[in-house]
């Protein structure tokens, strides 16, 4: 598992300090995917950098199995580094390899045989599930193969945390989900504990456990990725629980976990207003097993947003009215 | 004596060529083995002592880069090799001979090859040291086992064109006793007036340089898997 504590990181440029990673904590246990979101200029490349140890963070601490990684000497550092495997946005595979020998190469700068390197490349090979492509040059494949040779050259060391760099920003979306599901699964297989940089809301809806929002080098909403929906008004269940279409003209939103058989509220809300709100727009998505819905209600005509969400309270709803 | 008719008798050709055409392939062969050894190194150290670079050093990367390669390359090579009749002497106790002449080509050769060489690494994407560096891949693995074969294609351009240029320079270098085809036209061609001579060698040369050209794409291609 990976532990990060008050992770800082600031640039000099032109006499002017800039804080990319302001203090960043996390903390990602075995068998756990965590996403860090964030917009653009967020921090992100920065974070990866400093977790790699591809920057030297300023000041803070990169646990992995209780090592530091950022106050660890260079020759233990090589040797710690082998717990922490990084997947790239564009795999960045050594074109002129060939895929096992790609797979291969941390076995080989660790001083394993050649008999040991091929064995143990083919294997990883399989568990992408590209065993067929061993003799081919990362030139000849597509994407999505790329991405995944990068993946088994990251667990070639066996490593206890998977570190994945926008993993699928530069694919299509159904190689995306076939990344993300192998991620998912490796995960389950492994008991690895990775760690996912993106800003694809959806690669957190897919596979993460737990999130963060990264933002202006902070983390400004965090958690189990059910409780982090289920904040009404934060950021991140704006994002995860998007609303599609237009929904301009609505007056309140609804929030809840469907099988909290609420759902009904609406009839009584109904039978207690005398008239029906209106559904200007809704969403229904699956998070860590749990349901969630979001409604945005328009009230009915002589109905005040605020009497609605009163009435829906009542009901048993968890109600807001929309910030304008 | 028609033009055609000393193409088979006159003695320039017949008997000088031969040799002069070996003494040329020697001096460009002695020169090309020492300018890879010594202009590949050196141009690593210029990418690694960059700002940014793996091992960045201001110091080293200025005298190396902005003195030694560029004065260098800054000097045409008609000078430096009379300029250098004096270190050759103390190198190989003599300034005649193709041996001799490799002196002043190695030393005009290696910072014009270094400059490839840095280019060449350059392009390799950054992303794929980055890699090197997350899976515990000391400097020296990342060059040699990374940067150096990724970059592959462009090091046997770049050793190609040198090569091409060494044999440029070699005529010149055949002029102040160096001998080969320069020596062979200047005499000959030049001095008796012997135009036949001289096309000759021309003719020598430029097939040179396509047999050079064409082996050295063609191990380029084969090293290039992108
Ligand atoms: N090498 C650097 N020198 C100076 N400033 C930098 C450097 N790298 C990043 N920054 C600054 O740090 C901040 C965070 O940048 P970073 O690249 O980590 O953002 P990001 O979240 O990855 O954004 P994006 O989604 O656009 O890639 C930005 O303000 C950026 O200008
Ligand atoms: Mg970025």
């Amino acid at each position: 598992m990976i532990t990060v504590t008050h992770l800082a990181k600031v640039y000099r440029q032109a006499g002017r300090d800039i804080h990319a990673l302001a203090g960043v904590s996390l903390d990602v246990p075995a068998g756990t995917v965590h996403g860090v979101i964030g917009p653009s200029g967020a921090g992100k490349s920065t974070l990866v950098r400093c977790l790699a140890l591809l920057d030297h963070p300023t000041s803070g601490t990169v646990e992995i199995d209780g090592v530091d990684l950022a106050s660890v000497p260079a020759a233990q550092l090589r040797r710690a580094r082998r717990r922490l495997g990084v997947v790239f946005q564009h795999a960045n595979l050594f074109d002129s390899r060939t895929v096992l020998d790609n797979v291969a190469y941390p076995l080989e700068i660790a001083g394993a045989g050649r008999r040991e390197r091929r064995a143990r490349a083919l294997e990883l090979l399989g568990l992408v599930g590209l065993a067929d492509a061993a003799g081919a040059y990362p030139a000849q494949l597509s994407g999505g193969q790329r991405q995944r040779v990068g993946i088994a050259r990251a667990l070639a060391t066996d490593p206890d945390v998977l570190l994945c760099d926008e993993p699928t920003s530069a694919l299509d979306p159904r190689t995306t989900d076939e990344i993300l599901d192998l991620i998912a699964g490796l995960k389950e297989r492994l008991g690895l504990a990775v760690l996912v940089i993106t800003h694809e809301m959806s690669v957190v809806t897919r596979i993460c456990d737990a999130v963060s929002l990264l933002d202006a080098g902070r983390i400004v909403e965090s958690g189990a990725i059910a409780d982090v929906v289920a904040d009404f008004g934060s950021r991140l269940s704006e994002a995860l629980l998007a609303l599609p279409g237009d929904h301009a003209g609505g007056d309140v939103d609804v929030l809840d976990a469907v099988d909290d058989a609420r759902v009904p509220a609406l009839d009584q809300v109904a039978a207690a207003l005398g008239a029906g709100p209106r559904i200007v727009s809704g969403t229904v998505e699956a998070f860590g097993g749990v349901t969630f819905h979001r409604l945005r209600l328009a009230a009915p005509p002589g109905v005040t947003p605020d009497a609605l969400v009163r009435a829906l309270v009542d009901a048993g709803a968890r109600a807001q009215e929309v910030a304008r | 004596m028609s033009w055609i008719d000393s193409l088979v008798s006159n003695p320039a050709i017949t008997e000088a060529l031969g040799p002069a055409a070996l003494e040329t392939v020697q001096m460009v062969g002695i020169s090309t083995v020492f300018t890879v050894l010594l202009g590949l190194p050196l141009g690593v150290a210029m990418v690694v002592t960059a700002r940014g670079g793996m091992a960045e050093n201001r110091a080293v990367n200025v005298v190396l880069s902005g003195v030694i390669v560029n004065i260098t390359r800054s000097i045409p090579y008609a000078i430096l090799m009379l300029a250098l009749i004096p270190v050759t002497r103390a190198l190989v106790g003599t300034s005649i001979g193709p041996i001799a002449a490799s002196v002043s080509l190695t030393v005009a050769a290696v910072p014009f090859f270094a400059r490839l060489v840095e280019t060449a690494l350059r392009e390799v994407d950054p992303g794929k040291a980055d890699a090197a560096h997350a899976m515990g891949s000391t400097r020296r693995q990342t060059i040699t086992r990374v940067l150096l074969p990724e970059a592959l294609p462009s090091l046997i351009a770049g050793a190609t064109t040198t090569v091409v240029t060494l044999i440029g320079y070699s005529a010149m270098a055949g002029l102040v006793g160096g001998g080969g085809l320069g020596r062979l036209a200047y005499n000959y061609g030049y001095q008796r007036y012997q135009p036949e001579v001289m096309v000759v060698v021309l003719v020598v040369l430029v097939l040179l340089v396509q047999a050079v050209q064409a082996v050295g794409d063609a191990l380029a291609r084969r090293a290039d898997h992108r």
